[in-house]
């Protein structure tokens, strides 16, 4: 796989090497160094190989039609080992054809044999009717599927392992005798996660991202409102959760392993848009504030002591862990993000506030430390291996304007004011990018 | 080790699994305690995964202080169901257990819903006696078959004077699997080969 995107890159890789090899600034041995390097790595998709996956997801779908048709002109037994003798041709194929050098006919095949060992999976439940084993049954599947993409180092495999253990643990969520909160998958994502870290597999890597968010937000949720926490706690301690793993990841990427800052990426994501997000019922609540002149009609947060105590702890964790990670901007970085997660751990202490005025002026605040954070990001996006971290301040920081654009729009005046504003503020934003962007080299200079 | 070897080991374990799934049913089916449940209602459907009849037997819901042993059970817990056959052929629920008694032919099951649900008159005298019910889940609740018979079955069921029952073998750990269908008395297995 990947043996076309990776000479394309290699193409345009020996331009540039002998250009700067000309230019004197790169050895003989430096440029043939590089280029067997570049030559170790495991590229994108090729045509070829596309066609040949897509070929065994069609057969796969096939072999799952027929045993979905319960054909009754054929026994059951027969179809078990038909399916059973094209499993084994399947994966003795794809060994011969990673042996003989032919990897793209060996994950498609790989890819063929882990979908028939589920198939085979169906077909023995179908005949036996066993409607409770199926949960089960995609875990096992799952696990082989993991098993077989680790011993040919295939990804294609690897991914349907992936997909595969998310199926499980959202069947399991749904499933009436299985328990709703399956903490149990962190164990089963760890294990995915390390596997699609050895083979390189971004596309796993970024599945294992989004899988993680809404089984995290399901799991947190769940036991935060057993606990009896309120909704503004809940949604507190996610927020700093998310940002824990974005900070812990995003350390995990420089100390040992690139593709975990996929998983700091959806984590920080998710941290930066429920951080807007969280603010948008806070129109709402200052209205009824006006109304009954109190601001809600809850008069405390339950479980206050371990609240403050673990959200304390988040906090400090994730200003600490922001602080290792930044190496060179350490204390614009840990302030920014220490902003933010100070914002987002005091949030739920709003329903203490039983002025109106007091309660707009609270939400300018928080509003002004989501800014800070969005800027913070912005900041640490400059850097060249952080463009991403960028982007998403970026984002959040147009989410929360369009946020605060919507509130305050009551009249032309109004919005004119709010565009002049916040023109001036991007003015002197990127003003102040600018000089900084300058002062760096110096600063760099100084500090080597 | 050759990819080839490497493959052929997972095939093998993969084969294993699959064999000792189909044996171990196969035996249990063959071998378990033969009872013929009543079942109130099949739906045919059609789903990604071929076609099957949602089945919702007649023991699904039980009401504890109607039967003998224990009262009290949690939703999600094991519950052990004690079966006699009655004089229509079929096998109804006498008791209701946390554990498996020895001596009786029980299927198990999991609580899947719990309720009390005694009515009371404003006098406070009770409206009905009170019913402690349990809605029980045996893992039965689907039966696949080819499109022609799930029709099939649709058509009977519609019709009032036909029996429709389910055979299901017993395991020694009370665990149900189904054997056929019975259609006005007259059984149909289902078979492997």
């Amino acid at each position: 796989m990947g043996r076309g995107k990776t000479m394309s890159y290699q193409s345009r890789l020996r331009r540039d090497l002998d250009r700067w090899q000309s230019q004197g600034w790169l050895s003989a041995d430096g440029k043939s160094a590089i280029l067997e390097d570049v030559g170790r790595q495991p590229g994108g998709w090729t045509p070829v190989g596309a066609l040949a996956i897509l070929g065994s997801v069609l057969i796969a779908l096939s072999a799952i039609s027929f045993v979905g048709a319960n054909w009754d002109a054929i026994p059951k037994l027969v179809v078990f080992l038909l399916l059973l003798a094209l499993l084994w041709v399947s994966l003795l194929g794809a060994g011969r054809a990673f042996d003989r050098g032919a990897p793209v006919l060996g994950h498609a095949l790989a890819l063929l044999g882990a979908a028939l060992f589920g198939i085979t999976i169906m077909l023995t439940a179908q005949t036996f009717n066993l409607s409770a084993f199926r949960n089960t049954a995609v875990l096992i599947w799952s696990f082989a599927a993991l098993g077989t993409a680790i011993a040919v180092s295939s990804r294609p495999v690897m991914i349907l392992a992936t997909v595969l253990s998310a199926m499980w643990v959202w069947l399991e969520i749904v499933s009436p005798a299985a328990p709703n909160i399956m903490w149990s998958y962190a164990l089963v994502w760890a294990l995915m996660l390390a596997a699609a870290s050895r083979l390189q597999s971004s596309v796993s890597v970024n599945l294992l991202g989004i899988a993680l968010v809404p089984w995290l937000i399901n799991a947190l949720g769940r036991s935060l409102d057993e606990a009896g926490y309120l909704d503004h706690q809940m949604a507190a301690l996610t927020i700093l959760s998310f940002g824990l793993l974005a900070s812990a990841f995003a350390l995990l990427r420089q100390r040992q392993d690139p593709t975990t800052g996929v998983i700091a990426a959806w984590c920080a994501t998710t941290a930066v848009l429920g951080g807007a997000l969280i603010q948008w019922p806070l129109g709402e609540y200052e209205a009824f504030a006006r109304e009954l002149g109190r601001a809600t009609d809850v008069s405390g947060l339950p479980n206050l002591t371990i609240y403050i105590l673990l959200s304390a702890l988040l906090v400090v964790t994730i200003t600490a862990l922001g602080w290792v990670a930044a190496a060179a901007q350490r204390m614009r970085v840990a302030a920014g993000i220490g902003v933010a997660a100070v914002t987002a751990a005091v949030f739920p202490f709003i329903v203490y506030v039983d002025d109106p005025t007091v309660f707009l002026a609270v939400r300018i605040l928080i509003g002004s430390a989501y800014y800070i954070f969005c800027v913070s990001l912005i900041l640490i996006g400059t850097r060249a291996h952080a463009r991403a971290t960028g982007t998403l301040g970026i984002t959040g920081f147009i989410l929360h304007t369009g946020y605060v654009y919507w509130e305050t729009f009551s009249g032309l005046l109004t919005t004119s004011l709010f565009f002049l504003t916040g023109g001036f503020v991007l003015f002197g934003l990127s003003w102040a990018l600018l000089k900084w962007r300058k002062r760096l080299p110096a600063a760099e200079e100084n500090s080597a | 080790m050759t990819h080839t070897k490497r493959l052929a080991v997972i095939a093998a374990l993969m084969t294993a699994f699959l064999v000792f799934m189909l044996g171990s049913n196969t035996l249990h089916r063959s071998t378990g305690r033969e009872v013929v449940l009543d079942v109130t209602r099949f739906y045919p459907r059609d789903p990604f995964l071929g076609h099957y009849s949602r089945i919702r037997l007649d023991i699904t819901r039980v009401n504890a202080l109607e039967l003998e042993g224990e009262d009290v059970f949690e939703q999600g817990q094991s519950i052990f169901v004690g079966l006699e056959a009655g004089d229509d052929g079929a096998w109804h629920p006498v008791s209701l257990h946390a554990s498996r008694p020895e001596d009786a032919v029980t299927i198990m099951g999991m609580v899947d819903y719990a309720w009390n649900d005694q009515r009371l008159t404003r006098t406070g005298e009770a409206e009905r006696p009170e019913r402690r019910s349990y809605r029980i889940d045996y893992g039965l609740n689907r039966y696949f078959a080819d499109r022609a018979t799930a029709q099939e079955l649709d058509v009977i069921l519609r019709d009032d004077t036909r029996t429709p029952r389910l055979i299901i073998a017993l395991g020694e750990n009370g665990r149900a699997l189904i054997k056929g269908i019975e259609i006005d008395g007259e059984p149909h297995y289902e078979r492997l080969w």
